[in-house]
């Protein structure tokens, strides 16, 4: 009667056990955990003294393995237990091999299978035929939650991997959104090498650059770990020569290309106090040193289009003092192409002067006189580049100017009438706003005179001091003309006349046909000239 | 935590006692196990373990106490249990335990079961 007791008491205990099971194991987190948990109640259930349990695959694979008990406790000897079972599973034959008296097999989503095993009891009785089915029903009942591990497992590899990815991704677009901030190539290596490295959980890190001859460190992030910082000369002489393969677990390579030219490489060191890279590392350092040969080909792009920008806006800023923007705009895009230099070119050269400009120095204050002269030099000029024409040069209250230099249009002479006509008219414009302000004399006004010829076109002056001219005897016949032209007027030589006649009203041709004859200092005998209005021309 | 168990090793005239205290479960292994083997690095030939605070024991606690059991007496040295329900002992004594770690109602009676005192 007391032995039926005792019996009953006992297998409520071990029935407790495996209700006990599936609570215990519904709060483990990994297949090893769960296989601990079971095994460890299995045998204290029934009291025995050692015992394996393990999963793993067809194939000999252990996922996992337990063991209590077993001679040396050793993982080793519960791995080869737990292997040669996988291989073939023959539970009566690996228990005796094994010096275990009970196996209860389980088989987890048909792929993974495993087995719990108990050796001899404490109290030296064999296990009955009810201990084995209640052995087995236990672990049945378990089976979900070693799946559910598996699946747990599975999920966080998967969760794992997408980490990575979303790293790499953040990486690479705080990247992004930060070369923009950097303002220099060397701001722009040091930020991304300090990306990478931290991107990676790096101690330290490496940006290497080829240069002309060899390789520099473009960008060197040392960490605060207890190791000394690699120096320059070593990390060249590791990453030249691709030293990237061999067994260094705790340092990372990859190679930095760009369209399969190799444009440098990454390099990283973790504490060896902590965890090795692994090839998910190497993956995900590749991956950023793929982007790191775009952006620095990008950065490349753009350094050489600034610098190509900044020329020509150097360039911009020295010819339109001289040339209309257009013109400026046309010679810096290649669109037109200057004559070389000393090249004979057939020009109109047109130059304006003041009359009546001493008598203004007794009338206004020398400020004034300068703001007036500004004034006016700058309504003269822009004509000049309305029409498309070049400043050769200022002289006081003069301006020489000219057109077919450095581009020539068909309709030259044309074009420089039409500005010499247009200057009459801004002038009087001029005047009439500056005789609201000021009393001025009755003489002020300015003459223009126009000739038209071949000059040469050069650099003429000392090392030291160059001056872009033109040079020939139309320059000089303009200026003859123009002091010679009286205020409001437009005086042209006979070829200009020949040249922009058909610009002129009928009635103007009629009026002015005949020529008037001048001496001019330089010129042989007279030189015929016209005198225009500016109402004579058109445009 | 509802799971947690204290091992507290105490020196006794002749005894190293581990008292115990909570539930001895899965969870009971490390606080149990590194009780013990304190003890044996103390040189203690007769080990009490006090099963006095225990307020639950699984089949886990079980196999816990097995272990212990194996490795004092490949170590020659004497277990001994107190503290036990009459629920527990009964186990424990189903489990063969009692064959190997005598069971005694308390403290005292256990250090005159070892004598030369």
């Amino acid at each position: 009667m007391t032995l039926a007791a005792d019996e009953l008491e006992q297998r409520l205990f071990q029935l407790e056990t495996l209700y006990d099971i599936g609570r215990e194991c519904a709060n483990r987190r990994t297949l090893p955990d769960v296989l601990r948990v079971m095994l460890a109640m299995l045998a204290g259930a029934f009291g025995a003294v050692r015992g394996v349990a393990f999963a793993g695959d067809a194939s000999g694979r252990v996922d996992a393995v337990q063991a209590r008990g077993l001679p040396d406790e050793g993982r080793l000897s519960a791995n080869v237990l737990a292997q040669s079972f996988l291989l073939a599973p023959n539970t009566s034959t690996w228990s005796r091999h094994a010096r275990m008296e009970l196996c209860a097999t389980f088989d987890v989503d048909g792929s993974t299978r495993g087995a719990i095993a108990l050796g001899p009891r404490l109290t030296g009785a064999p296990y009955t035929d009810d201990d084995r089915q209640l052995v087995q029903k236990t672990v049945d009942t378990a089976a979900p939650y070693l799946q559910n591990v598996k699946l747990l497992a599975a999920l966080q590899v998967a969760a794992d991997a997408l980490s990575r990815r979303v790293q790499a991704l953040a990486t690479v677009n705080e990247i992004a959104l930060g070369i923009a901030a950097q303002p220099s190539a060397r701001r722009l290596y040091r930020f991304l090498t300090d990306r990478v490295t931290n991107a990676l959980d790096a101690a330290e890190g490496a940006l290497v650059l080829p240069e002309d001859e060899g390789w520099s460190v473009a960008a060197h992030v040392a960490g605060d770990d207890a190791a000394p910082p690699a120096s320059e000369g070593w990390l060249i002489e590791r990453l030249q020569g691709g030293d990237g393969e061999d067994e260094r677990p705790y340092e990372l390579v990859a190679p930095v290309r760009y369209g399969g030219e190799s444009r440098g490489a990454l390099w990283l060191r973790r504490d060896p106090t902590t965890t090795a890279f692994d090839a998910d590392d190497l993956a995900l350092l590749e991956f950023l040193a793929t982007q790191t040969g775009l952006i620095l080909e990008n950065s490349r792009l753009f350094e050489t289009f600034l610098t190509h920008q900044q020329e020509q806006f150097r360039l911009r800023g020295m010819l339109e003092q001289y040339l209309a923007p257009s013109v400026a705009e046309r010679l810096i895009t290649g669109e037109t192409r200057p004559a070389l230099e000393g090249t004979r070119l057939p020009v109109s050269v047109l130059m304006v002067d003041m009359r009546g400009s001493t008598e203004l120095i007794t009338h206004v204050e020398p400020e004034v006189m300068v703001i007036l002269l500004n004034q006016y030099l700058g309504r003269m000029t822009d004509v000049l580049f309305h029409y498309e024409g070049t400043i050769d040069k200022f002289a006081g209250d003069a301006v020489l100017g000219f057109f077919g230099a450095p581009e020539g249009h068909p309709d030259d002479p044309v074009r420089a009438l039409r500005a010499g006509a247009r200057m009459q008219r801004e002038f009087s414009q001029l005047l009439a706003e500056w005789q609201r302000e000021y009393t001025l004399p009755a003489s002020l006004g300015i003459g223009v005179g126009i000739a038209t010829g071949e000059v040469v076109v050069g650099n003429i002056g000392s090392a030291k001091r160059l001056e872009h001219t033109i040079i020939g005897p139309a320059v000089n016949l303009a200026a003859r003309l123009t002091s010679r032209a009286p205020a409001g007027t437009v005086q042209i030589d006979e070829a200009t006349w020949s040249a922009a006649s058909t610009a002129l009203a009928a009635s103007t041709r009629a009026r002015v046909r005949r020529p008037r004859y001048l001496r001019a200092k330089g010129f042989a005998g007279l030189v015929p000239v016209y005198r225009l209005r500016p109402e004579d021309v058109s445009g | 935590m509802a799971n947690e168990v204290r091992a507290n090793l105490r020196d006794a005239p002749r005894l190293t006692i581990i008292d115990l205290e909570g539930e001895v479960t899965t969870f009971a292994e490390e606080a149990i196990t590194g009780a013990y083997r304190q003890a044996s690095d103390r040189g203690a030939e007769n080990i009490l373990m006090n099963f006095g605070g225990v307020d639950y024991l699984n089949s886990a606690g079980i196999s816990i106490i097995i272990g212990v059991l194996t490795e004092a007496r490949k170590a020659d040295q004497r277990l001994l249990i107190t503290g036990l329900t009459p629920h527990y002992r009964k186990i424990f004594q189903m489990m063969g335990l009692t064959q190997y770690a005598p069971v005694f109602d308390d403290e005292e009676t256990a250090r005159q079961s070892i004598g030369g005192g």
